[in-house]
Parts: C-alpha cells; sequence; structure tokens
C-alpha cells in the first residue's frame, strides 16, 4: 500500500519525533529548500532515500510509495516537499510553545460560572 | 372549471410572461390595478378558452399598446426629452380616458399625429423588429397606417374576448408562429407532442390560463439594462416574490440610470434585489429554486447570449449567511485593456467563475501605481479579498462528491475554509515582523509565483520563511500555529487550484509593504 503526501509526511514527521531530531537535520531544510528550488527529480529522489535511511525507517509502506512515484517528476516533487514539511514539524515543533487550549478553556468558563 | 387566479406555472418561460403582463399594467396604470389582478383578478373558462373579464382585457389592450409606443418613443434619442415626456404623457392621459377601444384608437392617433407635424418626424414606426415580428399587428408593411395595425391588434383583442364572429385560426396561427420558437421544438422533442406540434390553445388548456396574453409579454418580463447590455429575469416559485424581484430591478435601474453609471455588474444587482426582497418577505425557501435568465437581445428571432444561473442550494445556503453575503456583493474594479472590469463575489459563487485572478491583477495593478496615488487597502477590502478566495477554494473543493460527503453542511465547510485562510493572513500579517523592504522583496517574490501559478516554488518560499523566521525570532508563533502552517503547506501539495492558498500570504506581505495598514 502506498502513502498519500499527508501520510507521508506525517509518518517522516513521527520519525524525526522519535529520533529526538537528528543533529543537522535542521540545518538541512534549507539545502532540501534549495534543491526543491530545482527540477532535479533524481537528485531529489536520492535526497529522499537518503533521509530515509538516516531516519531509520525501514517501512514497506514508505518503500512501496518512493517505488510508485519513482517515475513520474511531478510526483517526486510532491512527496519531496512533503518530507521537507515532515522534518519541519518532526523538527521545529518541539523547540516553540504550546498553547493549552482546553485547560484555559475550562478554567475561563469556570471562572464565568464563579 | 371553477374561476382560478393568475398562478406560476413552474415553467420559466410562462412565468416570464405573467411577470411581463402584470409589468405592462404596472407601467400605465400602476401597483394598484397590479394587486387587483393579483388578488380579485378570475380566470374564467367559456367554450375551451381561458380568459379574463372585459375589464381587465381592456386594461390589458391599452396597457400593452402604451408600453409599445413608449418603446418605440424612447429609441428617439435625437427628439428633446421634454417633448418625449410631454408626448408620453398626453398618451397616458387619453389611454386612462378612454373608455373603449374605438375611443382608444381614435384618440392616441390624434395625439401621434399632432406630435409627428409637431417634430417633423414619425414618433412611431408600423413596424416592429425583434420578438413581435410575426405578429400581424405589428407587421403591416409600410403602405399600411398605424391604425391599421392597430385594427390587427384588436382583433387578436376580440379573440381573446372569445369573439365568435372573427376568424380565430389565422390570428392564433400568427401568434403561435411568433411564439413557438420559444417553446419546445417538435422536431427536437418529437415524443413531448405526441402526434402533431403543440399549439398554444392546447398549452392553455392544459395550464388553464390564457397564455396567448403572457406569451406576448415575455419580453416584457425581463428588465432591460442598455448599459451592460443585458436583459434579466430572476424566476422564483413565487409569483409575488418574482413580481417584487421584478420591480426591485426595474427601481435599481432607474436609480443607476439617474447616477450616470455604466459600470455596475448585474449579479450584484440581483442579489441586492433579490435578497432584499426574500427578507421582505420572509420567504427563504424560494431560494433554494432561484434562476436567473440573461440573455443580451432579440435580434431577427434570435436571443443572443443567453445564460441560465441556477441558485443551487449550496449557493442558497451560503448567500443566506448575512456576513458572507455582504462579503460577497463587494465589488472589484480592475482595469482591463483601455476599460474597466467589474467583478464581485457573488458572480464567482453563481458562476463558478475564479475570482483569485483578478485579486491578484488588481495587487499587481496596485502596486504599480504612482507614488502619488494611495496604494493602501482598507480593512473591508481584505476581508473580502480573503472571502474571495474562500470562494475559489469551495468551488474547486465542494463539489468534488466521490471525494467528499456531500451531506456536508456547505456554511460549515464554508466557514472553516475561511477560517483556515484568515488565519494565514494573521499570522503572516501580525505574528512576522519584518520591515517593509523585506515585506515587499516577500510581496513580489509571492506575486511572481502567483502569476506564473508557480505551485513549488509557493510552498519552497513559505518554507523558507517560515524556517528562517523562526530561526532569526521574527517569525513570533506558537507550535500550534507552526503545525497549522505546516498542514496549510501540505495542503497547497495536494491541491490543483494552487491560487487561492496564496493570496492570504500576498495580502499579507502587502499590508506590511505599504505600512498602516493592518
Amino acid at each position: 500500500m502506498h502513502l498519500e503526501p499527508k501520510e507521508f509526511s506525517n509518518k517522516i514527521k513521527e520519525y524525526v519525533e522519535i529520533r529526538g531530531g537528528i543533529q543537522g537535520l535542521d540545518r538541512s531544510v534549507f539545502k532540501l529548500l534549495s534543491i526543491g528550488k530545482g527540477e532535479d527529480s533524481r537528485e531529489m529522489m536520492w535526497q529522499m532515500l537518503r533521509l530515509i535511511k538516516i531516519l531509520e525507517i525501514e517501512e514497506k509502506d514508505v518503500y512501496d510509495t518512493l517505488i510508485r512515484i519513482q517515475e513520474n517528476a511531478e510526483d517526486i516533487k510532491k512527496y519531496f516537499f512533503a518530507m521537507i514539511i515532515g522534518i519541519m514539524a518532526g523538527v521545529c515543533q518541539a523547540s516553540l510553545p504550546q498553547i493549552k487550549q482546553t485547560t484555559s478553556a475550562k478554567e475561563d468558563s469556570s471562572m464565568e460560572v464563579r | 372549471m371553477s374561476p382560478e387566479k393568475i398562478m406560476f406555472t413552474g415553467n420559466w418561460y410562462f412565468d416570464c410572461g405573467i411577470i411581463g403582463f402584470l409589468s405592462v399594467i404596472d407601467d400605465l396604470y400602476g401597483e394598484r390595478e397590479v394587486e387587483r389582478i393579483l388578488n380579485e383578478l378570475e380566470i374564467r373558462e367559456i367554450d375551451g378558452t381561458f380568459q379574463f373579464d372585459d375589464k381587465t382585457n381592456l386594461i390589458f389592450f391599452k396597457s400593452f399598446w402604451f408600453s409599445y409606443m413608449k418603446d418605440q418613443i424612447f429609441k428617439h434619442t435625437n427628439i428633446d426629452q421634454k417633448i418625449r415626456d410631454e408626448f408620453l404623457e398626453e398618451l397616458k392621459r387619453a389611454s386612462l380616458n378612454s373608455g373603449s377601444i374605438d375611443e382608444f384608437i381614435c384618440m392616441t392617433n390624434c395625439i401621434n399625429k399632432s406630435f409627428n407635424e409637431k417634430t417633423k418626424k414619425r414618433l412611431v414606426k408600423r413596424n416592429m423588429s425583434g420578438f413581435y415580428i410575426n405578429f400581424a399587428f405589428f407587421n403591416c408593411g409600410e403602405k399600411t397606417i398605424l391604425e391599421e395595425s392597430k385594427r390587427y391588434f384588436f382583433n387578436y383583442h376580440s379573440y381573446i374576448q372569445n369573439d365568435k364572429t372573427q376568424n380565430n385560426s389565422s390570428i392564433t396561427a400568427i401568434i403561435d408562429k411568433t411564439v413557438n420558437k420559444f417553446l419546445v421544438s417538435y422536431r427536437e422533442f418529437r415524443n413531448e407532442f405526441f402526434d402533431r406540434p403543440m399549439s398554444i390553445e392546447e398549452l392553455e388548456r392544459m395550464l388553464g390560463l390564457p397564455l396567448h396574453i403572457f406569451l406576448v409579454c415575455v419580453e416584457k418580463g425581463f428588465v432591460k439594462f442598455e448599459e451592460v447590455k443585458e436583459n434579466i429575469f430572476v424566476h422564483t416559485p413565487d409569483l409575488m416574490t418574482t413580481w417584487k424581484i421584478h420591480k426591485g430591478l426595474k427601481v435599481l435601474k432607474e436609480r443607476l440610470v439617474k447616477k450616470g453609471r455604466k459600470d455596475y455588474s448585474i449579479f450584484s444587482l440581483v442579489a441586492n434585489s433579490l435578497v432584499d426582497i426574500l427578507y421582505e418577505r420572509k420567504s427563504e425557501w424560494v431560494l433554494k429554486n432561484v434562476l436567473v435568465i440573461t440573455h443580451g437581445g432579440i435580434k431577427n428571432q434570435d436571443i443572443f447570449n443567453v445564460n441560465f444561473f441556477p441558485l443551487d442550494k449550496t449557493t442558497a445556503c451560503l448567500l443566506r449567511d448575512e456576513i458572507v453575503r455582504r462579503r460577497l456583493l463587494f465589488s472589484l474594479e480592475i482595469k482591463r485593456g483601455n476599460g474597466t472590469q467589474k467583478i464581485n463575489g457573488l458572480e464567482g459563487l453563481i458562476h463558478k467563475k475564479p475570482l483569485s485572478p483578478i485579486i491578484v491583477d488588481y495587487l499587481i495593478q496596485s502596486v504599480n501605481r504612482k507614488e502619488s496615488e494611495s496604494k493602501k487597502l482598507d480593512k473591508d477590502m481584505i476581508i473580502s479579498f480573503l472571502h474571495f478566495s474562500t470562494v475559489d477554494i469551495f468551488n474547486s473543493e465542494y463539489y468534488r462528491p466521490l471525494e467528499q460527503e456531500v451531506t456536508q453542511d456547505p456554511n460549515d465547510v464554508y466557514r472553516k475554509k475561511f477560517i483556515e485562510i484568515s488565519k494565514i493572513y494573521h499570522i503572516f500579517s501580525h505574528c512576522f515582523q519584518i520591515n517593509t523592504s523585506e515585506a515587499r522583496n516577500l510581496l513580489f517574490s509571492f506575486l511572481r509565483e502567483a502569476k506564473i501559478l508557480d505551485k513549488y516554488n509557493f510552498i519552497n518560499n513559505l518554507l523558507k520563511i517560515t524556517h528562517k523566521g523562526i530561526e532569526d525570532g521574527k517569525l513570533k508563533i506558537t507550535g500550534d500555529n507552526f503545525n497549522f502552517i505546516m498542514n496549510y503547506a501540505l495542503k497547497v501539495v495536494e491541491v490543483e487550484e494552487v491560487l487561492p492558498y496564496m493570496i492570504p500570504l500576498i495580502l499579507a506581505f502587502y499590508t506590511q509593504s505599504f505600512s498602516g495598514m493592518r
């Protein structure tokens, strides 16, 4: 079974989070973005494989997806960006403050009742 | 058969005739007579023909003739407005005061003659073009006089009054020939007629209405907007609502003519009159069955540029939301070639016309304005633009029953999309602290990408500024907002129509580039 771009991106994000944000991955986002600016789909494919190796992903669905898209430059680009988004989401999220919406909303409502 | 009141048939063409009939009466006798006809007039069946009472018949014929003369006189733009008004005034007085058809003919002939002498021009021409070309009473040849054409017309009157002394078949054949061309074609839809083409008489028997009268009035059921060369008829299932909308459109038209405006969008007019009346009459239910019909005119018995715009349930649901409707009625004026073009969100929603390219064109034109001219966008404009791009996303994504559940509430889907779009705008216009020149560089690069629809460069740019912004501390967002941006980017990766997704970012950097506009 192959994955949709969104699922693929989530899978990458999941692995980045599991690996605790591998050192240097943060900086490689810029390098990946500069590759994404071009049209070299082989390079993009190679980068995807490299990162999958770094992240030690060994899921069949991921490989099935890559096999399916390897002939289509447009699809490669689509999944390449999905991967960058996954990496960014995995790396950056930990460093940003989170809003605890549910707790504060509960507090607000309880204040109103009082 | 018991007497019936005038009712809509459900067929827009016949209903348009009913509205045309009321409109003709309204022209001469005014609203009170129309109300009487709607509330009190009963249709009787005599020997298989359906007719009004004699008084109403007389009122109709006088009104119809008056309306025809009025149209003719309005074509004489080279004659002084004062003389034209005077002519109409006298004609109106004569029509209202005349007791019988003969008296009416005599009086109107005298007026016509005296004004022809006064202006040295033939004010009312005998030959009619367009819709009425086949009617004997409008197609009398050069040698016949106006009086004679009136005679033909009143022969028709006699027929309607069920006068058996007239040779009915010749009269009905002419009318059938004229109005039949707009009915279902026998050649194309043979099974509709079983054995032979249907005559209007047969249709009359089926519907129980004096259809002849209504069908000669079809042209009058449309409101003519000369400036934009459009004729509009808004059909709803309810007669009174349709009539009020027709009247509303006429009032709007008069107002526009008085102001001398020529650049209006017909959709905003339709929507304004439609929604006002629906609220006034509390008949929101008809909103689900509205059909807007426009045509460019009738020439040589051809109706050209005919367009049908059905307001489907989805569109109607969205329009019921006052905020959405107000925002979509916002009109955007952009330069196209030598002239200007006006467009509003409603047109995009009803006509499924993409609005985002127009916003991009507008912003590019705005950026290129001279330094002295204002480039600012006000808050209303920005919100309307965000709604416009939401309409585009809605149009491209909602109508995909295979991919989505068709039972989804369109209002919910629209609201979610709008929140998404406006959230992205707010993040990049309020949480991204950059100076004007940086904002301008970003604006130009996004505009360039929008112009050539460069999807991946757009995503690239979006990801880059987000990543760099967080690293440099310029983009001050929470993890939730960051996730939101990532999901937004992911959405753009998946969709085909990328332009509406670019609009909020372009707007965000536009407002930051030309400061003081947040």
